[in-house]
């Protein structure tokens, strides 16, 4: 390859490397310039190395500078950098848990791109080779980095731009036609170019137009945005028009285990019915720590493994024949327990994974099977507010049962077989239940619920209202996926001497799995994608940054320590390539001191002219020796032993008689 | 070793420099397309001495010679040779034309029609003949040298680039300087050399050395300096047609061969670059402008990429 002489970079002198190509640097300029902006302050390390990089980047497209051929340039350009963008950027990139694109850690990439973008425009080329397309695929890292903010004006003017270089960078549009090319290259060219322009438009309209969805997609794969949906259940049910809860495609938890057949998953129970409301709300409840000790089921249970995939304000839903919990490590300890609804909660509101158990031996039930006289008068009371004739339907109902559960289950029937469901509904003027259950007929699975309570209370069943959620769908095998809109409402009864039992009295075409949209598959496949960075996130977090440094480190010393390594077998066998191949660097530093020999004597040879020729041609027959022996280590076979050692001696022959070298003296 | 092919190469030089005085550079190109196992096109204005020198090279290596004068109406069959019904024994024999020799004369090539030039492209590129359906190959080794009038245009069919591209160099010879010429008329007194001009080699001495000239070392780094220059003229504006791997092949068995012939186990991109010229500049076709311009024509565009391509140290 060629060398140069002097230490710093130079001007590759006659073969200058190709120009860049403008599409490719105004791509990246744009998306330079957009990542400034969306950075939010001009001032501050990052912003003025931004504007440095997009000054350098000007400068190299407008000159043929370059830096030297050798690596070593390269990595010295890079290593300060680097370095110096990673000190300035530390705080966004010292936990490596968040380097799954979190938005701040996305951003700090992005400036490393932008960085490493700089560096390989800086390169010098192979011949034939173009640094275009790792220049265009690096502005679109930077690119994608700058979207990840919020500032839509931003990206609605740059992402134009940004697309239509884009466009014509990928075009292979190099710009600048000789005059040369006749007529129809020129017309082809500009259909080219129009072709180019009209695709990036097409796919900025595209961009635009979906940008919501995207973006969506784009917070569920970043944290730290907050989710545009909102997931749980209520905190005080109400009864409207519409069923409150009802939701979206989210998923909220992930069931696993052979528990899973349990599908009513309930959060909070509701006793106390006031004009269309059901109380108490969360924040009148007393919740009081529990023990862990308390918690722990039987052994010999099935188990369900609950993870909470979206933030449900810290509930947990726990099916009511769950007999034990065990929580994280690092929430054990902060569940509390409302013991008249049966409401668990952490303080996160996230929940870590937690496991329920299912019967097993001398298990007794989570939801405590107990009723106080208190709460048992709760549960029978009927609000005034109910029409008098909900009291008579109730009775009327109910004649021909005599236990509990048979006046629950002829409850349930009657409405069942009475009553359609509708999302939509009318509550009326009065009260909401005493109308559905007299008039209306026509409901959501809230009506459903409270009138399945209202009348087995006026029945003597003391009864409650529970949200939760009503799991259904699989995700594979013994996996259940419950997604936000299978929130549901159902009504629990007091059979003795069983305890609470749940009565759902919505019809089958009102329960989730007939009103829930089938999720599509699209939405699915992000899903997986989505699990498969999340769990690797969870194993990166799992590794402190130095450890991943050092990781790294080590790859990389590994990788050049191999090459090294494999260079020397290679070599001192005398391998294919040959002993200039394996001592490459000294016959570079001969070479060089011969370089700045015949420099020295005012006849420095072009890279284009071999030596021998060189030297015939400005008489310096006394280094003739020396370029036949050069050329016979160089391109020959494997020298004798010492080989390099001749060359040595008689380099410093040629340096130790430069005095009376012809030129010299003619030029001195 | 390698000293065979020097030694040799520098026996036959000298008798062929007995018949064609001073053109030391082309008597020197031919040989080292013959130790290559190329072809060489002589090409040049008439009476230079392009035939005689071809007729000399023939006869300075010892095997089957033939001469094909090539003319307007020749038939490909002319030169292949032709199949013919023997009605004694009821078969179709084949009558080997004169393509069957070591050495073939393609005297005037530029004189024939397209459709005989067109027989020679498989013979000269993979020295094999088909013939009705059969593959007959041809002696070894097996050497093609023509000749042609570069000024005439009348009466002449220029040779299609298929077929240029199988030559390996295209030699010119140009007048002969003053001293020179004088040596010409004085040795022609009496008699011509060409008359007492007898072998040096044998058809398998030439096919020893051809082999071994194929072990000669080429580095890689030269080898990549080579197909710079041919990726360089590809790129080449100028260019209709660019240089194709067989012309990467052809330099870098011409370089291997000029390495062997100047006593050297391993080839330097000097040799390289020495053969650049008569090596590919044939090959390479210029469009219209370009041809019209001035700038060197087709060794002006190899030149410049010597210019262009740096040199591996």
């Amino acid at each position: 390859m060629p060398v140069t002489m002097p230490v710093f970079p130079v001007k590759q002198s006659d073969a200058a490397p190709p120009r860049l190509p403008w599409p490719a640097t105004l791509a990246a300029l744009t998306a330079i310039a957009a990542l400034l902006v969306t950075s939010g302050s001009f001032t501050g390390g990052n912003a003025l190395t931004l504007m440095a990089l997009m000054a350098a980047l000007l400068g190299l497209r407008l000159t043929p500078w370059r830096l030297p051929a050798q690596s070593w340039a390269h990595w010295a350009a890079r290593a300060p950098l680097y370095a110096f963008l990673i000190y300035l950027n530390w705080d966004k990139l010292n936990d490596p848990s968040t380097w799954l694109f979190d938005v701040t850690a996305v951003s700090a990439f992005g400036m490393l791109a932008a960085a490493e973008l700089v560096v390989q425009a800086a390169r010098t080329p192979e011949p034939g080779e173009s640094t275009g397309g790792a220049i265009f695929l690096l502005s679109g890292f930077v690119f994608l980095a700058a979207c990840t903010t919020d500032q839509v004006t931003v990206i609605r003017v740059a992402s134009p731009l940004y697309f239509g270089f884009a466009a014509l960078s990928a075009a292979g549009f190099e710009g600048g036609m000789s005059r040369r090319e006749g007529r129809a290259s020129r017309t082809r060219r500009g259909l080219a170019t129009l072709a180019a322009l009209t695709l990036g438009a097409v796919i900025y309209l595209a961009f635009w137009t979906f940008r919501a969805p995207l973006m969506q997609l784009g917070a569920g794969a970043l944290r730290g945005h907050e989710g545009a949906e909102s997931t749980g259940v209520s905190s005080q049910p109400t009864l409207g028009p519409t069923f409150g809860q009802r939701g979206s495609l989210q998923r909220v938890l992930r069931l696993q285990g052979d528990g899973s057949g349990e599908t009513y998953l309930r959060g909070a129970a509701y006793d106390t019915y006031r004009q269309g409301r059901w109380g108490p709300a969360e924040s009148e409840r007393r919740f009081h720590p529990v023990g862990m000790a308390n918690l722990r089921g039987g052994a010999s249970g099935a188990l369900l493994q609950v993870s909470t995939l979206a933030p449900v304000r810290g509930m947990l839903f726990i099916p009511l024949s769950a007999t034990g919990l065990r929580l994280a490590d690092d929430e054990t300890g902060q569940a509390q327990r409302d013991r008249g609804s049966g409401e668990f909660r952490v303080s996160t509101p996230v929940p870590a994974p937690y496991e329920l158990t299912f019967g097993g031996k001398g298990a007794f039930p989570l939801i405590d099977n107990t009723l106080t006289p208190g709460e048992r008068a709760r549960d029978l009371a009927v609000p005034p507010e109910i029409d008098p004739r909900v009291r008579a339907l109730a009775r009327q109902i109910t004649q021909t049962a005599t236990t509990p559960a048979a006046k629950a289950a002829a409850v349930q029937a009657f409405l069942l077989q009475n009553f359609q469901y509708s999302l939509t509904t009318d509550p009326g003027h009065g009260d909401p239940v005493s109308g559905f259950v007299l008039g209306r007929k026509a409901a959501h699975c809230e009506f459903f619920a409270s009138a399945a309570v209202i009348l087995m209370r006026c029945a003597g069943v003391p009864a409650r209202y529970v949200t939760g959620y009503y799991a259904h769908e699989s995700e594979g095998a013994g996996v259940t996926v419950v997604r936000q809109q299978d929130a549901h409402a159902w009504a629990e009864a007091w059979t003795t001497p069983s305890g609470w039992a749940t009565v759902d009295a919505t019809p089958a075409d009102g329960r989730p799995p007939a009103t829930a949209d089938p999720a599509p598959a699209g939405r699915k496949v992000a899903e997986w994608i989505a699990d498969r960075i999340a769990a690797l996130r969870a194993w990166v977090g799992q590794f402190t940054t130095a450890q991943i440094l050092g990781a790294l480190a080590a790859l990389v010393a590994v990788y050049f320590g191999g090459q090294w390594l494999w260079r020397r077998w290679r070599g001192g066998a005398g391998g294919d390539k040959g002993f200039a191949y394996a001592h490459a660097s000294e016959m570079d530093a001969l070479a060089r001191r011969f370089e700045v020999w015949l420099a020295r004597g005012g006849a420095p040879c072009p890279p284009q002219t071999p030596w021998a020729a060189h030297i015939e041609e400005h008489g310096l027959p006394m280094a003739q020796a020396f370029v036949a022996h050069y050329n016979a280590v160089r391109f020959g076979p494997p020298p004798a032993a010492n080989g390099l050692d001749a060359l040595h001696a008689e380099m410093a022959h040629l340096e130790r008689n430069a005095a009376t070298h012809p030129r010299a003296e003619a030029v001195a | 070793m390698n000293l065979d092919v020097a030694a040799q190469a520098s026996r036959l030089e000298d008798n062929l420099g007995r018949v064609i005085q001073g053109k030391g550079d082309s008597i020197r190109l031919v040989v080292t397309a013959l130790l290559a196992g190329g072809h060489v096109l002589l090409e040049d204005v008439p009476g230079v001495g392009k035939t005689t020198l071809a007729k000399s090279l023939a006869r300075s290596v010892g095997g089957i010679f033939r001469r094909v004068q090539f003319t307007p109406d020749l038939l490909p069959a002319d030169i292949l040779g032709s199949a013919f019904y023997n009605p004694k024994e009821g078969t179709f024999g084949f009558r080997p034309g004169p393509i069957f020799a070591n050495i073939v004369l393609a005297d005037e090539i530029n004189r024939t029609s397209p459709r005989t030039q067109a027989a020679l492209l498989e013979v000269m590129s993979e020295n094999q003949i088909t013939i009705e359906g059969e593959r007959r190959d041809l002696p070894q080794p097996f050497f093609v040298i023509a000749t042609q009038n570069s000024t005439d245009f009348h009466g002449t069919y220029p040779l299609p680039e298929a077929q240029l591209d199988r030559f390996a160099v295209r030699v010119t010879l140009g007048y002969p300087d003053f001293a020179d010429e004088l040596d010409i008329l004085q040795s022609q007194h009496a008699a011509h050399p060409f008359d007492t001009l007898l072998p040096v080699l044998t058809c398998d001495e030439l096919r020893q050395l051809q082999a071994q000239v194929k072990t000669v070392r080429m580095d890689t780094s030269v080898a990549q300096y080579l197909l710079r220059l041919v990726e360089h003229t590809r790129a080449d504006p100028r260019l209709r047609l660019g240089l194709s791997p067989r012309a990467s092949l052809m330099l870098y068995r011409m370089a291997q061969a000029h390495a062997a012939v100047l006593g050297r186990d391993f080839v330097l991109p000097d040799d390289v670059r020495a053969l650049a010229v008569p090596t590919l500049a044939h090959r390479i076709a210029l469009d219209t402008r370009a041809r019209t311009e001035s700038g060197g024509g087709q060794a002006g565009v190899i030149q410049d990429a010597l210019d262009a391509i740096p040199v591996p140290r």
